[in-house]
C-alpha cells in the first residue's frame, strides 16, 4: 500500500515538475527544439546570431539567457575593448560637459575672428578674404585653444557607438530595446537645436531605463533637452497676462524676498518673457508616448481640451545651460528657453553650492535637477482640469510630474505600449489576447517593463508558428545582423552608415515624432528589395568601405577551407551558414537562377540606381561636414588575414543569400 | 502543299523545320508511321536546316572526378601502394573492376556502358586537364567553361563561341539549351541560349500568390523582380515558351519508354532526349552532375563514388537507348575540372589533383580505346610528386569534338590564346 502511495506521489511530483518545465519552456509544446527556440530569441531579442551563438544559447538554456539579458550585466569586454580603442571623447561625458565642449561652427564664427585678430594670426583684412576652408581651419585652431570640438564629431561618435553597440554588445536585448524605445520617444538629430543632446538622450534617458519602470523613462525624456527642444516644450510658457507660479508665491512671501534683493542677473529669471503656450509636446505626449491616438475623443481617453491643459501644466519645463566657460567667452552662449534679453546672464553670479539657484529662487518655485530647470516664472499657475483630475491654483513643477504619473498608470497607456512592444517582438498583427495579457502585466506591476517583456516571452503567442520568422528586418537590423553573422572586420563605419541611409533609415533622423514604422509593409516593396539585394552583393563582394568579410573562414575547420564543389553546392553550404536552423528549400529554389546569372552585379546595381533616384534622401547630415570619426582607422573583429579572393563567385553567392527574402526575416 | 521527305541512311525520318517568328512550320513523322501532317511555310532557302544537323551533349561533372578510380590503370604497383584502401583489383571477389584488356579497367559502376565500349562507340581520354594549376573548384570550372585557362577576364563561354562558329543561323530558340536553373558559363556570350531547369514547367510561374506579405508573396515578389532584372533577351525566352507550348499541345514531345535514374542528371538527359526527338533544332545541350568532391570515405566498388558513377553511366545509357535511331546524330562528352591525388588521404578519400579522364560517346568515335597518356605512377612521373600529370590539354579534345560534330575549324577563335593541336578521337 505504501509503495503504491509512494509511486503515486512520484508520478505526481514528476508531472508537477514537468508542468513547471513546460511553463518555463513554452516552445516545447510547439515542437521547437532548443536550437530553434534559441534562433527565434536571437532574431527578436538580439540583432541576429553570430556564428555559434545559437548553440551557446541553447546550452545555457533559452529562458536563462532571456532572464540574464534583462539584467544587462553580461561581461562586455569585447565591446569595452573596442570602445576604448576608439577613444571617443564624448562617451563618458556628462551632458553639461558635452554641451560645453561641442560647438557648431556657426555659433563661434564671430569669436574666431576676434580671437584670431587679437592673437595676431590674421588681420581683419585677411579674414574677409579667406576661403571657407581656411576659415574652417582657423576655427579648428580656435577650438583647440579653448578645448572645444566641432559638433559634427559628437554627431559621428553618436552614430558610431550605436552601430558598434548593436553589433558587439553582449547585452543585446538592451541594445534592441534602446533602439525601440528611442524610436518610440523619437527625436530628430537633423534639427540643429536637437543635435547636441541626442547622445545623452539615448544614453541617459532611454538606455538606462529600458528594463525599469516606464514612468522613469517617461519622466527622463520629458525633462531632457533633446525632447524639450524637439517638441518645443522648452519654449512653451504661460501667456503674458496669466498668473505664474512666481507671482503666486510672491504674494505669500515676506518683504525680504522682494525682487530687488536678488542678484541682478537672477532678476531677469523672474520675468516671464515667453512667447506663450506651445501644445506640441502635450499632444504627442498623449498621442504617441502614452495613451495612443485611439484614446483621443474616446471614453476615458483624452480630448483637445486635455491637450491644452496638459500643455499649461508643462509650461516652464526647460533647460538651463550651465556654461562654466562663460568667463572665457565674451558673450554667454544663449541659454535655451529664455528670451533674448536674458542672454547676458552669467551663471557664475547665481551659483550657490551645487545648485545655481539661490534659496530665494527656490522659494519662488524654481527647481533645478541637474541641467533641467523648472522656470517658475514661465509656469501657468492657474487651476486646471486634466483627464478628470483637478489641479488647484498655484501649482508648480509637481503639476507636470503628476500628469506624467497619471499617464503612466493609465489603462490606455498599458494597452498602447503593450501593443507596440508586441508588434516589435511578436508579429505585425498581434492577437488582442496577447496585448491584454501584457497590459495586465504592466498594470499589475505598476509599469515595470521587465514584467511586460516577461509576460510576452512566457506566453504561447511568442512561440506559435505565425510568430516565428514573421517580422522583417529594418535596414539597421539588416546591416547589423549581416556584420554579426559574417563576423566581418570593420575598420570604418561610414560605408555601413551610408548603406543604412540608402535603404531608407538615416539613423536618428526620422523627422516626425512617430519614429520609423515597424511593419513589413513599410519595408517590403520592389524598391527596397532591390536596394537590399544590392547591399547584399556589395557587402559580399567587400565593396562597402570599411567592411571586410572573410567568407572562406566561415567554412574553414581545423585550418582547412572546405571549398564547395560547385556554385550550387556553395549556395547550399553558405545559406546554411548564414541562416542556420531555417528551412531553406524554398529559398534555395528561388536563389538558384539568380546566383549564377550573367552580369548579376551590374544589373542589380543599375536597377538599384533607378529606384533610388527619386527617393528623397536626407543628404545634408548637418551644417558641418562629416567629421573624421566615422572614417577613423580602427579595427573591430578578429584580426584575420582577409584575402581579395572573396571578390568573385563566393562573394556573389553570399551576396545573393544576404539579399534573399529569407534573410530579411527575423 | 506536298509532302517532303528527306530520307536519311537509317530510314524514314524527315527533317523538320521551324520558323522563329509567327507560326510554326512543323512536319513530322513518327517512327515507322505515316506523316501526321505536313505544314510548311516559307523557308529561308539559304539556311541549311534540311541538312543533317548534329547535336553535342555535354555533361559537366562538378567537384573533380577521380579519373584513376573511374578508369584505373592496372598492374601499377605505385597506384596499389598509394591506395591501400581505395585500390581495386580486377577479378577480385570484392572489387571486380572490368578489365578492358589494354592496361586499364572500368570501375564496376561503368558496367552499363560496356556495350558501347565493346561496339566501339565509347572512348576514354585519360590524363586530360588544364594547363593552369589552380586547385580551386570555382576557378578551374570557370577556366574550363570559358575555355581560357588562366584568364578570368573572358566573358564568353567556349560552347557559345562554338555556336557562333557553326556558320549558320538557327531559326529556333532551342539551338543551345542548358538543363540548369540559370545559364552556365559555357553558354555566356553573344549567341542566345536557354536555361531550362524543367521542361514541363518552363515559362510557368512557379509560385502561388498568397495575401500575407511575409508569406509566399515576398518570395513571389522576389522572383518577379529578379526575373525582370535578369532577363537576357525577353524575346528569345518568350518565343521558346510559346513554341514549347505549341509543341506540347501537339504532343510531339513524346514521353520516353526508357526508364532513367531518378536523379538530377537522369532527368536532365531525359529531357534532352525529348528535345532531340522533337526536332526543335537543338544543337548544343548542357547538363551537370555534382557530388564528385570525394575528400572523405570515397568507397570502392560500393560507396559514394560508386553511386555517383553509376548514376552517370545509367543516365548516359538510358539516354543513348532512348535516342534510338537518333544516335547517329548525337555526340556526348563528359568533362570535369581536374582530377584527384594518386595517394589516398587520411579520411578514406582523395584530395584535389590535376589530370583526370573524360568519356566521348558517338557513332563516329574511335572507340574502345583509352586515348591520352597515363605514365607509370611513380612519384617522379607525377606532377608535383603527387598528381596524375595533364598530358592532354582539354582544349585539344573539345576542339576535336566540336570539329567533328559541327565542322568547326577555327580553333583560334574557339580557344583564343591556344596554340595546341587537336587529339584525334574520331574515325573519319
Amino acid at each position: 500500500m505504501l509503495k503504491r502511495i509512494k509511486f503515486a506521489l512520484c508520478i505526481l511530483l514528476l508531472s508537477f515538475s514537468s508542468i513547471t518545465q513546460k511553463q518555463s519552456e513554452p516552445w516545447v509544446k510547439f515542437g521547437l527544439t532548443d536550437e530553434e527556440a534559441a534562433r527565434h530569441v536571437l532574431d527578436r531579442f538580439a540583432f541576429g546570431p553570430r556564428q555559434g551563438d545559437i548553440e551557446k544559447v541553447a546550452s545555457v538554456g533559452v529562458s536563462n539567457w532571456f532572464e540574464n539579458q534583462m539584467l544587462a550585466a553580461k561581461d562586455n569586454s569585447q565591446l569595452e575593448e573596442i570602445l576604448s580603442k576608439l577613444n571617443f571623447k564624448s562617451l563618458e561625458m556628462s551632458l553639461e560637459e558635452m554641451v560645453n565642449t561641442y560647438v557648431p561652427y556657426g555659433q563661434i564664427n564671430r569669436r574666431v575672428k576676434d580671437w584670431a585678430v587679437e592673437s595676431g594670426l590674421v588681420t581683419e583684412q585677411d579674414f574677409l578674404t579667406m576661403t571657407n576652408e581656411e576659415q574652417r581651419r582657423l576655427a579648428l585652431l580656435y577650438m583647440d585653444d579653448f578645448s572645444l570640438r566641432p559638433i559634427s564629431e559628437l554627431d559621428s561618435e553618436t552614430l558610431a557607438q550605436k552601430m558598434i553597440r548593436a553589433a558587439y554588445s553582449e547585452n543585446q536585448f538592451q541594445e534592441v530595446l534602446t533602439d525601440f524605445w528611442f524610436n518610440h520617444f523619437n527625436i530628430d538629430a537633423s534639427q540643429n537645436d536637437v543635435r547636441p543632446y541626442v547622445y545623452s538622450y539615448e544614453r541617459d534617458a532611454i538606455r538606462s531605463n529600458v528594463f525599469g519602470n516606464f514612468s522613469d523613462m517617461l519622466e527622463a525624456t520629458a525633462k531632457h533637452p533633446g525632447m524639450l527642444f524637439y517638441l518645443d516644450n522648452g519654449l512653451s510658457t504661460a501667456g503674458s497676462d496669466v498668473e505664474t507660479t512666481v507671482s503666486f508665491h510672491m504674494e505669500n512671501l515676506s518683504q525680504t524676498t522682494r525682487k530687488r534683493d536678488l542678484p541682478k542677473s537672477a532678476r531677469s529669471l523672474l520675468n516671464n518673457s515667453g512667447r506663450g503656450l506651445n501644445e506640441n509636446y502635450a499632444r504627442e505626449l498623449m498621442e504617441l508616448h502614452t495613451l495612443g491616438v485611439d484614446a483621443f475623443n474616446n471614453i476615458d481617453g483624452y480630448t483637445q481640451k486635455d491637450v491644452q491643459e496638459v500643455a499649461r501644466a508643462f509650461t516652464g519645463w526647460t533647460w538651463f545651460l550651465q556654461d562654466s566657460l562663460n568667463t572665457r567667452l565674451p558673450e554667454g552662449i544663449s541659454p535655451m528657453g529664455m528670451a533674448n534679453q536674458d542672454s547676458n546672464m552669467s551663471a557664475m553670479d547665481i551659483q550657490v553650492g551645487n545648485s545655481f539657484l539661490s534659496s530665494q529662487l527656490e522659494r519662488l518655485g524654481f527647481v533645478q535637477e541637474g541641467s533641467f530647470i523648472f522656470r517658475a516664472s514661465a509656469h501657468d499657475a492657474g487651476e486646471k482640469n486634466i483627464l478628470g483630475h483637478y489641479f488647484p491654483r498655484g501649482g508648480g513643477l509637481e503639476e507636470g510630474e503628476k500628469v506624467l504619473n497619471i499617464l503612466s498608470r493609465h489603462e490606455y497607456t498599458a494597452r498602447f505600449l503593450s501593443r507596440k512592444i508586441a508588434i516589435k517582438f511578436v508579429q505585425d498583427n498581434p492577437p488582442e489576447e496577447l496585448v491584454e495579457l501584457m497590459a495586465k502585466a504592466y498594470l499589475d506591476n505598476s509599469g515595470d517593463l521587465s514584467e511586460v517583456y516577461r509576460s510576452m516571452f512566457y506566453s504561447d503567442y511568442f512561440w506559435r508558428d505565425e510568430a516565428i520568422r514573421s517580422k522583417i528586418k529594418s535596414p539597421f537590423e539588416l546591416i547589423i545582423s549581416t556584420v554579426r553573422i559574417l563576423d566581418s572586420k570593420v575598420t570604418s563605419l561610414k560605408g555601413l552608415f551610408n548603406s543604412i541611409k540608402t535603404m531608407g533609415q538615416p539613423l536618428y533622423r526620422y523627422q516626425a515624432p512617430t519614429g520609423y514604422p515597424d511593419s513589413a509593409s513599410s519595408w517590403v516593396n520592389t524598391g527596397s528589395l532591390i536596394s537590399r539585394m544590392n547591399f547584399g552583393l556589395l557587402i559580399g563582394g567587400d565593396k562597402i568601405r570599411g567592411v571586410d568579410s572573410d567568407l572562406k573562414a566561415l567554412n574553414t575547420f581545423d585550418g582547412v577551407f572546405h571549398e564547395p564543389e560547385s556554385v550550387q553546392h556553395a549556395l547550399e553550404v553558405y545559406a546554411g551558414i548564414i541562416m542556420p536552423y531555417r528551412d531553406l528549400k524554398e529559398t534555395l529554389r528561388i536563389l538558384e537562377p539568380v546566383v549564377n546569372a550573367e552580369d548579376l552585379n551590374v544589373k542589380i546595381e543599375i536597377a538599384s540606381e533607378q529606384f533610388n533616384v527619386e527617393r528623397s534622401m536626407r543628404t545634408e547630415m548637418s551644417d558641418d561636414d562629416f567629421s573624421n570619426v566615422l572614417d577613423q582607422n580602427f579595427e573591430i573583429g578578429t584580426n584575420r588575414k582577409t584575402t581579395k579572393e572573396n571578390e568573385g563567385i563566393l562573394g556573389q553567392i553570399v551576396g545573393v543569400i544576404l539579399g534573399s527574402p529569407e534573410f530579411q526575416r527575423r | 502543299m506536298h509532302d517532303d521527305h528527306d530520307d536519311d541512311i537509317k530510314g524514314i525520318w524527315t527533317r523538320r523545320a521551324f520558323l522563329k517568328s509567327g507560326g510554326i512550320a512543323l512536319f513530322s513523322l513518327g517512327v515507322g508511321g505515316n506523316p501526321l501532317f505536313i505544314n510548311r511555310a516559307a523557308i529561308n532557302s539559304k539556311n541549311n536546316l534540311l541538312n543533317q544537323n548534329k547535336t553535342l551533349v555535354t555533361i559537366f561533372q562538378r567537384g573533380a572526378m577521380d579519373g584513376l578510380m573511374a578508369v584505373p590503370k592496372l598492374n601499377d604497383k605505385y597506384l596499389m601502394n598509394a591506395r591501400p584502401r581505395l585500390y581495386m583489383n580486377p577479378g577480385s571477389k570484392n572489387d571486380p573492376v572490368l578489365d578492358l584488356d589494354n592496361g586499364f579497367a572500368f570501375h564496376p559502376s561503368l558496367m552499363p556502358l560496356m556495350d558501347y565500349w565493346k561496339e566501339g562507340s565509347l572512348s576514354v581520354v585519360h590524363g586530360m586537364g588544364s594547363p593552369n594549376k589552380t586547385r580551386s573548384h570555382f576557378d578551374a570550372q570557370d577556366f574550363m567553361e570559358s575555355g581560357t585557362p588562366g584568364d578570368k577576364g573572358t566573358d564568353s563561354g567556349w560552347l557559345n563561341r562554338a555556336v557562333g562558329l557553326m556558320g549558320h543561323e538557327s531559326p529556333t530558340p532551342f539551338q543551345s539549351v542548358a538543363l540548369t536553373p540559370s545559364l552556365p558559363k559555357s553558354f555566356y556570350g553573344e549567341e542566345s541560349a536557354l536555361a531550362i531547369s524543367d521542361l514541363d514547367n518552363f515559362g510557368l510561374p512557379s509560385y502561388i500568390n498568397i495575401g500575407n506579405i511575409v508569406g509566399n508573396t515576398f518570395e513571389s515578389l522576389y522572383e518577379d523582380t529578379t526575373k525582370e532584372i535578369l532577363k537576357d533577351t525577353a524575346d528569345a525566352t518568350f518565343e521558346a515558351v510559346d513554341l514549347l507550348e505549341k509543341i506540347r499541345q501537339k504532343d510531339y514531345v513524346a514521353t520516353s519508354q526508357v526508364s532513367y535514374p531518378n536523379s538530377k542528371l537522369g532527368n536532365s538527359l531525359r529531357q534532352i532526349a525529348q528535345l532531340i526527338k522533337a526536332d526543335v533544332g537543338l544543337e548544343v545541350a548542357f547538363a551537370e552532375q555534382g557530388g564528385w568532391d570525394t575528400h572523405v570515405q570515397q568507397g570502392t566498388a560500393q560507396g559514394s563514388f560508386a553511386n555517383n558513377l553509376r548514376d552517370l553511366s545509367e543516365s548516359i545509357s538510358s539516354f543513348w537507348e532512348d535516342l534510338g535511331p537518333y544516335q547517329d546524330r548525337v555526340n556526348l562528352m563528359t568533362m570535369t575540372e581536374f582530377g584527384r591525388t594518386v595517394k589516398e588521404n587520411g579520411t578514406g578519400g582523395t584530395d584535389h589533383g590535376r589530370g583526370s579522364c573524360l568519356f566521348v560517346l558517338g557513332q563516329d568515335v574511335d572507340g574502345q580505346k583509352v586515348h591520352g597518356h597515363v605514365p607509370t605512377l611513380a612519384k617522379e612521373n607525377l606532377e608535383d610528386g603527387r598528381d596524375l600529370p595533364v598530358t592532354t590539354d582539354f582544349r585539344a579534345i573539345f576542339s576535336e569534338v566540336v570539329g567533328s560534330t559541327f565542322g568547326i575549324a577555327n580553333d583560334e577563335e574557339l580557344f583564343p590564346g591556344w596554340k595546341g593541336e587537336r587529339i584525334k578521337l574520331f574515325k573519319s
